[in-house]
């Protein structure tokens, strides 16, 4: 039984139930959300993902580099949901200034691939990848 | 899924955020707790624009826009602070999981819009005395 993926009357009934009752419904849209992006040569969205995996490697690269551990944990993340592989370290360093233009621009890649994306599933995932980004720009 | 459906779902949510967070705004010290005011007052104003950005694309789609109910149920033991602030960010998080299921459901400015709501509600939460997460929306990831 599908159940409403809203912050409805009845799932506030205990907020803390939200989350779980949202989710469910959320996976009856039609368009199942996959546990992971496809990495099939029929994929269409298959050089978005690898554009998007190159971004990402980037980026944890110059996090890693500016010694912001953290940061660099959320790319890897990523990219493991990606089903890529996150890049070996490599030695170097970074200004805080270039990496805040780099997140920036990150950021708004993801959310150009998300509008790109043919799959909603794989939309959804980049669209909350870009809302990661955007919560950590604050504290850049 | 249609498109108006899609909206629907997610102006229902909107509905409901609206009248939790009034609620939330009116448990809260504006003297005592200035900050929680501060962002529990403009997560309130932000969905209701949401709310009517809302209702007028389904309107443009000629279609009824789903009225709110008469009220809902909120989370007792609002007495404290800390609590507030908690059902806040349950509710904004709430929320980001309907917009990201709206993205998943929507395509070009639709689903444009959904993005942004994702992104600015998911900083919201770090206003409500919330952390980052790893996978806002869509918490599942972050589980596997």
């Amino acid at each position: 039984m599908p159940l409403d993926p809203l912050l409805s009357r009845r799932a506030l009934l205990g907020v803390g139930t939200i989350t779980l009752a949202t989710l469910s419904g959320c996976a009856d849209d039609g368009d199942p959300a996959p546990a992971s992006a496809p990495a099939t040569s029929d994929d269409p969205d298959q050089d978005l993902i690898d554009r998007v995996l190159d971004e990402l490697a980037g980026a944890e690269q110059l996090a890693t580099a500016a010694g912001v551990s953290e940061l660099a944990l959320l790319h890897r993340t990523h990219i493991e949901a990606l089903d890529g592989t996150p890049p070996s370290p490599s030695p170097g360093s970074a200004t805080m200034a270039a990496l805040q233009r780099t997140e920036r621009r990150l950021q708004s890649q993801l959310v150009d691939a998300s509008l790109a994306a043919e799959s909603g599933g794989l939309a959804r995932l980049l669209a909350s990848m870009s809302a990661a980004v955007s919560q950590r720009l604050v504290a850049l | 899924m249609s498109d108006v459906e899609a909206l629907q779902t997610t102006l229902a949510a909107e509905h409901a955020a609206v009248y939790v967070l009034g609620t939330l705004g009116g448990r809260t010290s504006q003297s005592a707790n200035v900050q929680l005011f501060e962002a529990i007052t403009a997560a309130f104003a932000a969905h209701r624009v949401r709310r009517d950005e809302l209702t007028a694309a389904i309107t443009e789609l000629d279609a009824e826009p789903v009225a709110a109910e008469a009220a809902y149920d909120v989370p007792s033991g609002l007495e404290r602070a800390e609590r507030i602030a908690r059902v806040a960010r349950e509710t904004e998080q709430a929320c980001a999981t309907t917009y990201a299921w709206l993205v998943a459901n929507t395509v070009d400015e639709r689903r444009a819009w959904a993005i942004k709501a994702l992104n600015e509600t998911a900083v919201r939460v770090l206003t409500l005395r919330g952390t980052p997460e790893m996978f806002p929306g869509a918490g599942e990831y972050a589980d596997r």
